[in-house]
């Protein structure tokens, strides 16, 4: 009797054991514009070429399809609504004519540059904007951690109990020439009160919750990324020696902007009219 | 010695005054969209107000008020009509005109206009035959520089600009016409019957 009763513990402390340490995997959903560009081998894909922008630019915005097959946590409604918050913020930038938002559907899985090739053709745009997410919910854990990969580096997320974590990534893509022009990260962490009861409802708002907030980080980040992208287009590089040359030049049609712009040889011209006029006597009427 | 530079003076003043506020110009530009769709039509008017930056405000804001103050103490009502009407009529001739231009900032076609008025009121009003032959020398040179300017699709000597801002010709010739009209259709009544103001004429 005493030996089943030992069992029966072993099972049962076995038993909670292995709840718990199921309860605390923590739920996750994510894409990556990394998989969608270099699905095959980043290794083996064509290398970046030098960039001509022209400005004003075209710019289309989409989030990065799913490979994992895992449905994405959002419909593409809600997706149209995140991606117009980064619009509104950059369509008045004077050297943006306009920002297309673009439905996943257009995007395969995989698709690569190919797709982007396509994209450009059909919407008409000159760069792409790539969105890409990994939010993380731990209920159960007392601490985790992961890894998020990006196109060009990885970060280190740290997850504590009852939280919500949400990375979003944006890289800026130039079509044409296959470069990373720049790159901006937005994240939002929220803790709730989990209980067993209604805790889907509960972790399906902190979810949304947590893109909200990641989406406007991701947006000044961006401004900021969009400021310093410009500074480094004057030194004739995208990122820096060894990176892929850059030249903006201006539509010769449109331009970002016109301007009735006067020189030094107008000024020369109207001080030498002027001092005509003031010899000529003429008097006033 | 004439009329008090009133008009030239206002303008100036306001453009700078303007330059100094935060944000003023994004929304005083021309920009087509907005006037457009969201029906902001003082963008047509305030477009001359506004610059891409110091230096095209320091130059274009120097040459209006240098031979605006000239032109006004001479021929004050000409100048003033020219620079209130300037406003609408450059802003509407661009938009009309330039269908392909998305946003515009800049005083040159005022500069422009000033500089055909002075122009042609040295030209018809001058006493001396080289001063009136400099003076057509002057317009000669500017209709030279603004077919260079159709020819090419680039302002002549327009000094550097923000990235993607390309100058515009067309709102120079925009500027050069209403010049020429205002010069012409306001010359002093005297000059109309073919008779100068000069005592003499050597």
């Amino acid at each position: 009797m005493k030996h089943a009763i030992r069992w029966l513990g072993a099972v049962a402390v076995f038993a909670i054991l292995a709840v718990a340490c199921v309860a605390g995997r923590p739920l996750v959903v994510k894409n990556s514009a990394l998989d969608f560009l270099y699905a095959d081998n980043a290794a083996t894909a064509s290398p970046p070429s030098d960039v001509r922008l022209e400005l004003p630019l075209r710019v289309g915005l989409a989030f990065a399809p799913s490979a994992t097959g895992i449905p994405d946590p959002f419909t593409e409604l809600q997706k149209q609504e995140l991606l117009s918050r980064v619009r509104e913020a950059f369509e008045q930038n004077e050297f943006i004519q306009r920002i297309e938002v673009i439905p996943t559907t257009y995007l395969a899985p995989a698709g690569g540059f190919e797709n982007l090739e396509r994209l450009r053709v059909a919407f008409g745009v000159d760069l792409m904007g790539l969105v890409s997410y990994d939010q993380r919910q731990f209920t159960e854990t007392g601490g985790s951690s992961w890894t998020y990969l990006t196109v060009i580096g990885a970060y280190l997320v740290k997850g504590e109990k009852n939280e919500t974590r949400t990375v979003m990534d944006a890289v800026i893509y130039d079509i044409p020439s296959r470069t990373l022009l720049f790159r901006a990260a937005g994240s939002s962490e929220s803790k709730g009160a989990a209980t067993p009861v209604g805790v889907n409802r509960r972790l399906r708002e902190e979810s949304e919750g947590g893109f909200d907030t990641a989406t406007d980080d991701l947006i000044v980040n961006l401004e900021t990324a969009l400021e310093t992208f410009q500074e480094q287009v004057k030194s004739g590089s995208v990122r820096g020696p060894g990176t892929p040359a850059i030249e903006v030049v201006a539509n010769p049609e449109t331009g970002a902007g016109g301007a009735g712009a006067f020189g030094a040889f107008d000024l020369m011209a109207a001080l030498a009219l002027l001092a005509v006029a003031w010899r000529s006597r003429i008097p006033g009427h | 010695m004439g009329a008090a530079p009133v008009g030239t003076l206002a303008f100036v003043s306001v453009a700078i005054l303007v330059a100094l506020i935060p944000g003023a110009a994004d929304a005083l530009e021309y920009e087509r969209s907005r006037v457009v769709e969201d029906a902001q039509v003082w963008r047509l008017l305030s477009a001359q107000l506004v610059h891409w930056n110091a230096r095209m405000a320091a130059t274009d804001l120097a040459v209006v008020l240098l031979l605006g103050i000239w032109a006004e103490r001479r021929r004050p009502s000409v100048t003033r009509a020219m620079v209130l009407s300037g406003l609408p009529l450059v802003g509407i001739g661009l938009h009309v005109g330039a269908p392909g231009l998305q946003s515009y900032r800049g005083s040159s076609p005022l500069a422009s206009a000033l500089f055909v008025l002075v122009a042609m009121t040295i030209l018809l009003d001058a006493p001396t035959r080289s001063k009136r032959g400099l003076a057509l020398a002057a317009l000669v040179l500017l209709a030279l520089k603004l077919l260079r300017e159709a020819w090419t699709g680039e302002a002549f000597f327009a000094g550097p600009l923000p990235a993607g801002v390309v100058a515009v010709p067309f709102a120079h010739l925009l500027g050069a016409g209403l010049g020429f009209f205002c010069g012409w259709v306001g010359r002093p009544r005297r000059l109309r019957s073919g008779v100068h103001g000069s005592t003499t004429r050597p």
